[in-house]
């Protein structure tokens, strides 16, 4: 697939050198490319298709699309892992624009995220066990802004202080946690706390509903879009 | 905020899941 993907972006004339290929592909299944772009705008994708589907021939579908995996490029969860949604909001900020077009919505947008909970370590929270990778996962690629776009990871060394615990409670454990993660240069950094509930059922878990809420500043290089200014509450 | 919530057994597709963490939000963290 990535040699397929490769065939599919060289056709392209709009690129330079060393220029990202992301973007929107409207091709063949036997790698003929038709359009290609990296802008927004549902509009433009629905005017491209129609201009595309006027002269449109399909080829037959060569089965080597089905055969040809290239394992580099699967973006599957390891069998056994479990997937936890993730969602964020912005609850409150200074905008430094009126919300308009694409930013109206990027300052209400609630951003998605999966955390992947590894076969070997969902028994060990299903026995109230919180794996210490799994707490720093938690904290190094889901506590942040993915609101507005891919936000930087925060590196180990901006983890300042991670606590996540579970406590029994009932017929399962409550979470409970504080971080404190701040980038050492100041480009940015959230400070919350995280309360939740985790239930498990024969070794796997039923129940992981946490929220995390604090205050976050800065943006990364592909979330200014513009980002709020100063600290937001979140 | 930022919300974590296992998608509903059966959903398949975890983006059609609806976010259970945002009800909670409301129940435990509201001031």
């Amino acid at each position: 697939m990535g040699e397929f993907y490769r065939g599919l972006y060289e056709q392209r004339t709009d690129l330079k050198p060393k220029q990202t290929t992301q973007g929107l592909y409207i091709f063949s299944p036997d790698g003929k490319l038709y359009r290609a772009w990296n802008t927004r705008g549902g509009e433009k994708l629905k005017d491209e298709l129609r201009a595309v589907l006027k002269e449109y021939k399909a080829p037959p579908v060569p089965a080597s699309l089905e055969e040809d995996h290239d394992p580099s490029s699967e973006r599957y969860p390891p069998k056994g892992t479990q997937v936890v949604n993730c969602f964020a909001r912005v609850t409150k900020a200074d905008w430094p624009s009126a919300p308009q077009g694409t930013q109206k919505i990027f300052q209400s947008a609630t951003g998605r995220e999966h955390l992947w909970v590894l076969k070997s370590e969902v028994p060990l929270v299903a026995r109230g066990k919180l794996p210490h990778a799994l707490v720093r996962r938690i904290a190094r690629f889901h506590l942040n802004d993915f609101t507005r776009g891919e936000p930087d990871i925060w590196k180990p060394e901006d983890l300042k202080k991670v606590e996540m615990d579970l406590e029994p409670d009932g017929s399962g454990y409550k979470l409970t946690g504080e971080v404190e993660i701040e980038d050492p240069s100041g480009r940015a950094g959230y400070m919350a706390k995280l309360l939740g509930r985790v239930e498990a059922n024969n070794g796997k878990l039923t129940k992981f509903d946490v929220v995390a809420r604090g205050t976050y500043h800065g943006h990364g290089q592909f979330t200014h879009n513009p980002a709020p200014e100063g600290a937001s509450s979140w | 905020m930022i919300a974590f919530a296992l998608p509903p057994e059966g959903t398949g597709d975890a983006l059609k899941a609806p976010p259970q963490g945002l009800q909670m939000y409301k129940t435990y963290l509201s001031p």
